[in-house]
């Protein structure tokens, strides 16, 4: 299996992404969500990269790539991705965002139709008035972890990332979550900017203009993105198919390995 | 009153995020004013837009100039060969691009479009 790795120096002369590849076929970009770095994405990688290119990244102040400047709307978010895309040749790609990366992704649909072969929304809102919104405890907790050190943030993080059958079952699959997640050190500057990226970001009614075939899919027991949020994608985007995962909570590729295969599935019916 | 008001600062703010009775309940009651703040707002901001095409034909041009002026910016970066002027026009372009895509989602939450 083929892999290659990068860094993407902005115009800005200050701004360097990593990317890594993986695989060989149709090119896919995964873009992952609040302050993890593209080594998240580590199960989807082995899952799609038998018969797809699979590229990942770093979003700004995360894991490898850096700047001085953080990304504070996913606009931002959205054109960093494609400068990866533009340094890469690539000139359309399946994309698979998940939680703020499927804003992200939302956005490269939007602002860059014609990069888009077809796109996967997994557990994330379009924003906006209509978006339904976590418990206020979630929101506290989610600003308070900030300020945690990174182990006891990660674990404190479990009842709201994992669904209740998950934590009972698969403890080792968290574990191994964490593990992953702790080699990274955590950027609480750019986590905050992200943050109020995801606060800031609204799509809902211009959901309407993405032309690219859809496929959302969300955990129904998601705390942190209620489930409702991926019905009012569904029904915004034109054609948009959804799959919700009955036991799973935020963090469903842990929860549900199979759905890495339903979704490489839409990808080769959509290449 | 004034230590239902101190009691209802932010969660942020909150050293343990924890919220009682009495905080939901005027956190409960300050959303539903700002809602109604926001709907009015909406309501006058569309019927005002009326003239010239419609808030969302509105806010899409607003939309399309900032991205242009974004486009401009950087066009114009990539075109001058030396540094830091390279960087400070990129950085400009980013600004403006980010400026006005919290000015975007601000309006299009109080226009809903």
């Amino acid at each position: 299996m083929s892999s290659g790795s990068g860094i993407v120096n902005r115009l800005d002369g200050r701004t360097r992404l990593y990317w890594e590849s993986t695989g060989a076929g149709d090119p896919v970009l995964l873009i992952h969500g609040l302050g993890l770095s593209g080594g998240a994405w580590w199960r989807t990688v082995d899952a799609l990269a038998d018969a797809l290119r699979v590229i990942t990244f770093d979003h700004r102040g995360i894991g490898r790539s850096d700047s001085l400047s953080y990304a504070y709307t996913t606009e931002a978010m959205a054109d960093d991705a494609v400068s990866i895309l533009d340094d890469l040749a690539i000139d359309r790609v399946h994309v698979y965002g998940f939680s703020l990366g499927g804003m992200v992704a939302q956005q490269i649909a939007l602002r860059h139709p014609t990069r888009v072969q077809s796109l996967v929304l997994g557990a994330t809102h379009s924003g906006g008035r209509h978006a339904a919104f976590p418990g206020s405890d979630v929101v506290a907790f989610f600003r308070r972890r900030a300020t945690m050190p990174s182990e006891e943030a990660a674990w404190a993080s479990v009842p709201y990332n994992y669904g209740p059958r998950s934590r009972a079952e698969q403890v080792d699959r968290i574990a191994e979550d964490i593990e992953r997640r702790l080699a990274n050190p955590f950027n609480e500057r750019a986590y905050r900017a992200q943050l109020l990226a995801a606060s800031l970001h609204n799509c809902y009614r211009r959901l309407e203009r993405i032309r690219a075939p859809t496929l959302v899919v969300h955990g129904a027991r998601d705390l942190i993105i209620p489930v409702a949020n991926a019905h009012l994608t569904a029904e915004r985007v034109p054609g948009a198919r959804l799959e919700i995962l009955a036991d799973a909570g935020h963090l469903y590729p842990t929860e549900e390995p199979a759905v890495d295969e339903a979704i490489g599935e839409f990808f080769a019916a959509h290449a | 009153m004034s230590s239902s008001l101190r009691s209802a600062r932010p969660v942020w703010l909150t050293s343990s995020g924890e919220l009682n009775k009495e905080d939901l309940e005027v956190m409960a009651f300050m959303e539903e004013v700002l809602e109604r703040a926001i709907d009015a707002a909406g309501t006058v901001g569309r019927a005002a837009l009326i003239p010239w095409g419609g808030a969302e034909a509105c806010v899409d041009a607003y939309e399309t100039a900032i991205r242009a002026l974004t486009d401009a910016q950087l066009n114009i970066a990539r075109a001058v060969d030396a540094e830091p002027v390279r960087a400070v026009l990129a950085s400009c372009a980013e600004m403006t691009r980010d400026i006005g895509a919290t000015h975007l989602s601000s309006v299009r939450w109080i226009l809903d479009v």
